[in-house]
């Protein structure tokens, strides 16, 4: 764009240029395509041979030119709105893009005036050679020591002997000269006074003209602090010129007291920034460096937690205007310390004395073999003779209060135990339950039994958490029991039986072990050991209430007999012993041992000459009760040597002695007493037609009497009397059933003998032809007498009834010797038991003879 | 309406005509039986299709330009008018462009003559013709 035109001219701007690349008129396209119809149309009309290619092709072209014509359609629509508009767009993108490029090539330009401009800049005037021309009318040009000084040696020593003698009068008339200064010596014109920090020079012109200071210098300071980072500022020329106009307009006062109040304050200062450079290049430390305030604080220890807010303030102390050292230790003030020469020696007798005191208040510093340690550099905690565990366990005691330092060692010395003695006891083969949470009664069970054996305020709190209780239990045991170990300063192990209920465990009962180390070595022997201690438990369960005393070394537990169980003729104890056979096995053999006092033989149960006798059986770990069998046993013994005893008593012979069974003669008759004092007969007893009833008989005496001993004394005696009434009714019976069977006579009377019950019999006389039946029927029943004797109540019933009656009333009848001991009743026969046999003999021969 | 508008509006019945044409040429064809009457059917289709081309070739549309990148945005079976916008938008970028570059020289423009003229007094009245000469 041309501006100057347009600024001169003044008038519209031009038209934009118009732009024809790339744009054909509408009219060209529709012109040009129309013509390629037609053509494209005449050719195929023409063209193609024969009819259906042709229609093909012609359909194919219609189709293509429609859809082209469709996109003319669309053409001419958007030329009516757009195309006009559209052409100016053009116009204007491409004049923006012109004054772009116009703008690009602007810059460029710019770039270049910039560089091309460069050395066009003019120098500054030299202002100081001006004045120096200005005043002397020459510039000064160095010498280069060419030129000789105007005044002679000798007249400069001269001069400065005299001002010797002048200053040194003048100083000693100083009032008020602080102490520090008295140090000094003169030459050269100048006061050389030496302090302990520093030292510097005085001068002055006459003896009426005040001093003033030459030089100042620290001494004394570290050589090694003039390092890179301009330490040497005690000593720097620039700093050293402030202080000197300073200590100048001082000493035109000559005022001392001040230049020395200057002068040490400034040396504190250079200290202490000096200090704080120093604690720039340490490690582990923080420092913030308050130069308003006159106070560094160090932070030490900074990474560690336990030891956290440890640090040293150094500052100014008031009193001596000395720098002093504060150290707080977490937070507490320990110490106030002046004179520190070294910084770094300071900081690391710090350290070690900060580390002392701590591990002063550690209980205990060793952990197995390793001991506990603070590094002295960091405060962290670390263990010498360290191992993985250990290492591990560091995370927590560094990122813990230090007050829980002594319980954490503890839990961890726990931790420590426990592991040892689990990893012990998972490799021979315990198993470790962690599914048991026992409550606080059964916590609070143990450690009143635990009362006694530890001390009592510290474990009685450990106790009552879960977390020192571990679990074990081994597959052969019986369920429910479990070693468990309480791990504080010890391990105290128990063994328990511990029931779990709805994921409520109770502990049952629990015996304290006697185990103090967990080995290798001694783990076999652990396990017989636990082992033992559950069967001990076991069996002294199962013993309840009786008296007894457990040997362990011997493995046997000594019982009172009678309270164990009663067995007469037995000997006070009874001992009882079991030992384990081999865990493996799970199983164990127990013996019971006991002595007898009388000689008794018994077919199934070996007692040995002097009595003694010896039950033995091999138990599995896992049975549910022990001494069930043993108990049984022994119970049936003590029942049999009962019924011996009593048998004997009844002077009874006793001809078969069993654990449970026990024969025995009465008369000519066996009787054999199974177990529950069942009544057995043998079939040629004549009882045994009967036994039925005489086994309910025998019940119902059982039932009704309270010593047993005193019912099977009934029943025998009930055996042994009725004896001779029922051997005879027997052969009666047996007669009767060989007449039915051989002889067959139909004139006589048949009878038949009824056993209703033990003390009631019954003999049936009837005739078989029915039409003139007669029946009659003899009763015997037993009663007894004042004396407990057996009496027989005879009676008879029947059609001829009152025939019969005649031989009761006669007395004649049964007053002969015959039939002694026989009373007549109103319409029955009482007989005794001499007369018994008789009187039957009597009654039957008559009736069968009608 | 303009003159070129009545005309574009005439082409565009036209070419809506022809394109009904081709529809019922290609049924007449696809349908062609040989007959007579389908014969001339045909011919006469055909001939109004052909007067229709020759009035589009004839038609006065000189004035109306067509750039060549709409003709291709058609070709490719795109809406022109997305072309159109497309076209406005970059416009206007390119038109705030032109405006931050002018403004920014201007400041430029305006800092330069002012040191300059600081620097070099006797400059001033070349820097401020040259300052009235660029304020478009």
């Amino acid at each position: 764009m041309d501006t100057k035109v347009e600024h001169t001219q003044q008038q519209e701007p031009p038209e934009l240029a118009h732009i024809t690349t790339n744009i054909i008129p509408l009219s060209t396209v529709l012109r040009k395509f129309s013509e390629f119809s037609y053509a494209e149309l005449s050719h195929v009309i023409q063209t193609q041979p024969n009819n259906d290619a042709k229609k093909k092709k012609l359909l194919e072209l219609i189709v293509y030119l429609r859809q082209e014509y469709m996109r003319l359609y669309v053409l001419t629509k958007w030329s009516k709105i757009s195309a006009k508009d559209f052409t100016k767009l053009i116009d204007i993108l491409a004049w923006l893009r012109q004054q772009t490029d116009y703008f690009t090539n602007l810059i460029w330009a710019v770039k270049s005036i910039n560089q091309s401009l460069l050395s066009a800049k003019l120098p500054n005037p030299d202002l100081i050679t001006a004045l120096e021309v200005l005043n002397n009318g020459r510039p000064t040009l160095p010498t280069h020591n060419l030129l000789e000084s105007r005044i002679t040696t000798k007249k400069i020593l001269e001069t400065l002997e005299d001002l010797n003698v002048v200053i040194s009068m003048k100083f000693a008339l100083v009032e008020n000269l602080p102490d520090e200064f008295k140090d000094y010596s003169i030459k050269d014109g100048r006061i050389s006074i030496f302090t302990k920090d520093y030292k510097f020079e005085l001068s002055a012109i006459d003896e009426n003209s005040p001093f003033f200071i030459i030089n100042f210098k620290f001494i004394n300071f570290d050589h090694d602090q003039n390092n890179d980072q301009g330490i040497n500022i005690g000593n720097n020329p620039q700093v050293s010129k402030h202080l000197i106009k300073i200590c100048n307009e001082i000493l035109r006062a000559d005022n001392f007291q001040e230049l020395h109040r200057v002068l040490t304050n400034y040396t504190n200062t250079v200290k202490l920034y000096l200090i704080h450079t120093k604690l720039n290049e340490l490690k582990n430390i923080k420092h913030v460096y308050h130069a308003d305030k006159f106070q560094i604080v160090v932070n030490y220890w900074i990474n560690s937690f336990v030891f956290k807010n440890s640090y040293i303030e150094i500052g100014l102390s008031k009193k001596t205007e000395k720098i002093c050292y504060k150290w707080y230790k977490q937070g507490e003030f320990q110490e106030l310390f002046e004179d520190v020469d070294h910084v770094e020696d300071f900081l690391k007798e710090i350290y070690y004395k900060h580390s002392q005191k701590s591990l002063k208040k550690i209980e205990n510093l060793t952990v197995n073999k390793s001991v506990l340690q603070i590094n002295e550099l960091t405060g962290i905690f670390y263990f010498k003779n360290s191992t993985p565990t250990l290492n591990n366990f560091l995370k927590k005691l560094n990122l813990d209060d230090f007050n829980n330092i002594n319980e954490n060692l503890r839990s961890l010395r726990r931790d420590l135990k426990f592991n040892e003695a689990s990893t012990i006891l998972n490799i021979t083969g315990w198993i470790q339950n962690d599914l048991i949470k026992l409550n606080l009664n059964d916590f609070k069970k143990i450690s009143q039994s635990m009362l006694n054996g530890l001390d009592v305020d510290e474990s009685s709190n450990n106790i009552h958490n879960g977390k020192n209780w571990k679990f074990f239990t081994r597959n052969e045991w019986p369920s429910n029991w479990c070693l468990m170990l309480f791990i504080d300063n010890k391990i105290k192990p128990f063994i328990g039986n511990v029931r779990s209920i709805m994921g409520q465990s109770s502990l049952i009962s629990f015996t304290e072990l006697n185990i103090e180390f967990f080995e290798y070595k001694t783990s076999k022997n652990l396990i017989n050991y636990v082992s033992k201690k559950i069967m001990i438990h076991l069996i002294t369960q199962e013993l309840k209430n009786s008296e007894y005393k457990v040997v362990e070394e011997s493995n046997l537990i000594i019982v009172k007999t009678d309270t164990f169980i009663k067995i007469p003729d037995c000997s006070d104890v009874t001992y009882l012993s079991f030992k384990i056979d081999d865990p493996i096995k799970k199983t164990m053999l127990i013996k019971v041992k006991s002595r007898l006092n009388k000689e008794i033989k018994i077919e199934d149960f070996p007692i040995g000459s002097n009595g003694v006798f010896e039950l033995s059986e091999t138990i599995e770990f896992k049975s549910v009760s022990i001494l069930k069998n043993f108990i049984d046993k022994l119970e049936k013994l003590s029942k049999i040597i009962e019924l011996i005893n009593f048998l004997k008593l009844e002077k009874l012979n006793l001809v078969n002695v069993k654990l449970d069974e026990l024969t025995f003669k009465y008369g000519d008759h066996l009787c054999t007493l199974k177990d529950d004092l069942k009544i057995q007969l043998p079939p040629n007893n004549p009882h045994n037609v009967y036994a039925a009833s005489i086994q309910k008989f025998n019940e119902y005496i059982r039932t009704s009497s309270q010593n047993k001993a005193d019912s099977v004394g009934k029943i025998f005696k009930y055996l042994q009397d009725s004896s001779e009434l029922v051997t005879k009714l027997r052969k009666f019976s047996e007669i009767a059933e060989n007449q039915f069977l051989s002889n067959y006579d139909l004139s006589k009377l048949s009878y038949q003998v009824v056993f209703k019950n033990p003390t009631f019999f019954s003999i049936l006389y009837y005739k078989k032809n029915s039409s003139n039946r007669i029946a009659i029927e003899l009763t015997v029943e037993i009663k007894l007498n004042d004396q407990n004797e057996f009496i027989y109540l005879f009676k008879i019933s029947g059609d001829d009834q009152s025939k019969f009656k005649q031989d009761f009333a006669i007395t004649g009848s049964f007053s002969s010797k015959e039939f002694s001991d026989v009373l007549p009743l109103n319409d029955s026969l009482l007989v005794g038991s001499k007369g018994l046999n008789n009187t039957l003999d009597y009654f039957h021969n008559k009736f069968l003879s009608l | 309406m303009s003159e070129v508008e009545n005309s574009i509006q005439e082409t565009s019945n036209t070419i809506g005509h022809l394109i009904e044409s081709f529809i019922e040429l290609g049924i007449l064809i696809h349908d062609f039986q040989g007959t007579e009457t389908s014969k001339e059917a045909l011919s006469i289709k055909l001939n109004q299709t052909i007067d229709d081309l020759k009035l589009l070739q004839s038609a006065p549309l000189q004035e109306v330009p067509i750039p060549l990148d709409v003709l291709q945005y058609i070709e490719d079976g795109r809406n022109p008018d997305v072309y159109t916008r497309e076209f406005v938008e970059a416009t206007r970028k390119s038109n705030q462009y032109l405006r931050g570059k002018m403004n920014s020289f201007k400041n430029l423009r305006e800092v330069l003559g002012k040191k300059i003229i600081n620097e070099f007094p006797e400059l001033e009245s070349i820097v401020n013709d040259i300052n009235d000469r660029t304020n478009g």
